[in-house]
């Protein structure tokens, strides 16, 4: 849809070439005024008159109440006795209701069109909602988008710029740029109000950025099909080092300005591999390091049982994730809405078509961090090159990787460092063990501490039988764990620790088997 | 429009014929009636004339009131309700030319402007009076009688005094139209907000 620039070109061709009727599609009538006056500046040799409901007629360009009936039908029967009496002029309304079918008022302003049209007047509708195809038709329209980046960072920099004596600001370019990425999406009126909001602290900090998200979340509302997660704590994962590698390139393209650059920006990654060994902890890590809000899209949940239902409710999901950019959405167990088989009369399949093609069309930053256990049911052209920006394999972590896991969560639960000898008999115990496999165990160490009312970690004995008596999911499964590690085997890069014949120097990451 | 017939042997009988004729006929243009002073008649006979204008805005004004009942009886939604008390504003309108006719004496305009402004605000009142109890009194949705009552007092008949009109009581163009070149325009933000410390 057009910006205001292009919105402002089309309406003044529209005027020039005196259309009868000319419809502004919009949700922000205020900023659809400022492009019927730029426009109208210049062609100011044409009459325009603007016609409100809450002050009556007003000349568009001096703002001086000609009369202040508040009458639609009033203004109507002005507009019609200027029309026959004068050539050239314009009346634009912006509160007409019950026009998006065929009722008195459209009927009326059909009229009202044609006996326009026949003295070279025109009629302007500022509309949310498309108008009755008997009306539309009589003329032409033109859609007006919400603002750009680019708008937004503007109206920004304004605001700022106008409180900058009496508060301290702290926001460089970069930092309004960033603000204006976050609140695109929004209304400039909503926009405007967040930021003053914020202004009324006497500050504006660097660190208020990530609160712009929440006050964009509080505006949606409820988002259709999506779920925000609430980052509470500060995620860590551990291991997965080539993964953690990637995503600092991506971290970049993700916060760049990409306005005028043909790099779009990144599309996400596809997590797949053993349960429990960090992925969707990896979304909650992303979110959390990159400061941006977290969604959830729950793939079983928009399945609906009417035909279409799923693909309209699939489309309302995505498209509120580029309401809300830029964000990380985290497509949970991917496979469960998107695997392809027989009995569901093709709803997987267009659902598969309809995520590939917003994948490959969108470019708002919606960073997606899907993951998926059953790999084998992933349908084939979700998983070809170019699809997601990589696809990582993410194994049981190996030794290293169980080490700094371990670390990470005996200071988490217990606050306290494990001792070397311990740590390294801990590593060969937990040899099979996922990230969540130590996770829970740690856990369990904790709580029976709290409940013998100690801080001090059991004896080293005790510490070893809490983790031999673990069955692990890859001794519980083997068979499972082999099938997704055959699965993965030239497909995707490894997520953990890169091997001896990994070359960071050259190109970054590079795919290697999976044996 | 203006028949030779409307003219009569003298002045008085001029108004007279055209009074009763503009009563009946909303093309009847006034611009031919003759101007009249204070003193142009005795007492009696400015008496019989003031009547015989006020007989021919009565007229008027009961075909008006009669063309409004119509419209209670046939309109199909607010809007068209308020399309047509809209187009009920002529009538007003004429009467109102008439009280404010140039050839008639100031202190005869004064009293008839008066009257019909009174007599118009009296019918607004009365006529959401009698709405707004009738719509009370329907099973219409709380909402739909809001609608309607809003669209009665939207398109109040009292504007219509401040219209300037044709002789058929059409307004004329109300807003300034311009020619040519507007003052300049000097565009400020729109939101030019402070906030208050």
């Amino acid at each position: 849809m057009p910006d205001f620039n292009q919105t402002r070109t089309i309406l003044g061709s529209y005027l020039s070439a005196r259309v009868p009727l000319i419809v502004i599609r919009t949700i922000e009538t205020d900023r659809a005024m400022d492009v019927v006056r730029s426009a109208a500046a210049d062609l100011r040799s044409l009459g325009y008159y603007e016609h409100s409901r809450t002050e009556g007629l007003k000349d568009l360009l001096n703002g001086q109440v000609v009369e202040d009936d508040t009458s639609l039908a009033g203004a109507l029967e002005n507009a019609r006795v200027t029309f026959k009496a004068r050539s050239n002029v314009n009346f634009v309304f912006t509160d007409v209701e019950d026009i998006d079918q065929e009722t008195s008022t459209s009927r009326h302003l059909a009229e009202m069109v044609r006996l326009a049209e026949r003295n070279s007047g025109s009629i302007i509708l500022v509309v949310a909602k498309p108008v009755w195809s008997g009306l539309g038709r009589l003329g032409m329209s033109v859609s007006l988008d919400l603002p750009t980046t680019e708008e937004m960072a503007q109206r920004l920099a304004e605001i700022i710029d106008e409180h900058a004596q009496i508060v301290r600001i702290e926001w460089q370019h970069s930092d309004v740029r960033r603000a204006a990425e976050i609140l695109t999406g929004m209304t400039e009126l909503e926009a405007v109000n967040v930021l003053m909001t914020l202004l009324t602290k006497r500050q504006l900090l660097v660190s208020d950025i990530p609160v712009l998200s929440e006050y964009k979340d509080n505006i949606f509302g409820e988002l259709s099909g999506l779920e925000r997660i609430h980052l509470r704590e500060n995620y860590r994962v551990g291991g997965l080092r080539q993964l953690q590698q990637w995503l600092k390139r991506s971290e970049f393209r993700m916060k760049e300005e990409l306005g005028s650059s043909p790099v779009p920006p990144p599309k996400g990654v596809l997590l797949v591999g053993i349960p429990g060994c960090g992925k969707s902890l990896s979304a909650k890590a992303i979110a959390h390091n990159w400061h941006l809000p977290l969604y959830r899209l729950d793939m079983a949940g928009i399945l609906g049982m009417y035909v279409g239902q799923s693909e309209s409710q699939l489309r309302e999901a995505l498209e509120a994730a580029e309401r809300v950019a830029p964000c990380v959405l985290w497509i949970d167990e991917i496979e469960k809405a998107l695997a392809t088989g027989l009995g569901d009369s093709g709803t997987s399949k267009r659902l598969v078509g309809q995520f590939l093609f917003w994948l490959q069309e969108s470019i708002a930053k919606v960073f997606i961090v899907a993951t998926a256990n059953d790999v084998a049911s992933l349908p084939p052209e979700l998983l070809r090159k170019g699809r997601f920006d990589e696809m990582f394999f993410v194994d049981l972590p190996d030794r290293n990787d169980r080490e700094e896991i371990l670390r990470m969560y005996f200071q988490k639960y217990t606050d306290t460092d494990i001792s070397p000898v311990l740590g390294a008999e801990l590593v060969d115990l937990t040899e099979g063990f996922s990230g969540s496999d130590i996770d829970a165990t740690v856990r369990d160490i904790a709580v029976s501490m709290r409940i013998k009312g100690t801080a001090m970690l059991p004896p080293d004995a005790e510490v070893r039988d809490w983790f031999a008596d673990v069955v692990p999911y890859s001794r519980s499964n083997p068979e499972d764990v082999s099938a997704i590690r055959a699965w993965a085997q030239g497909r995707c890069l490894v997520a953990g620790s890169p091997s001896a014949d990994f070359d960071p120097g050259i190109g970054g990451i590079r795919r290697r088997l999976i044996v | 429009m203006t028949s030779n017939n409307l003219l009569g042997a003298s002045p008085y009988e001029t108004w007279v014929r055209t009074l009763k004729a503009w009563s009946q006929d909303p093309t009847i243009s006034l611009e031919h009636l003759p101007a009249l002073q204070d003193d142009t008649y005795s007492p009696d006979t400015a008496n019989r004339l003031l009547h015989a204008i006020i007989d021919a805005m009565s007229a008027v004004n009961e075909r008006w009131l009669a063309d409004l009942g119509r419209i209670f009886d046939n309109y199909r939604d607010p809007y068209e309700l308020g399309r047509r008390l809209v187009q009920l504003r002529p009538a007003i309108a004429r009467s109102m030319q008439l009280a404010s006719h140039p050839s008639l004496p100031q202190t005869f305009r004064d009293a008839l402007q008066s009257s019909v402004r009174s007599t118009i605000e009296r019918n607004q009142r009365e006529f959401e009076e009698s709405f707004e109890t009738t719509l009370r009194h329907s099973d219409l949705p709380k909402s739909t009688r809001e609608q309607l009552l809003r669209t009665v007092r939207e398109n109040s008949f009292v504007r219509a005094l401040n219209h300037e009109a044709k002789q058929t009581g059409e307004r004329l163009v109300a807003v300034a139209l311009p020619e040519g070149v507007h003052d300049p325009v000097e565009r400020q933000p729109r939101h030019q907000r402070r906030i208050i410390l």
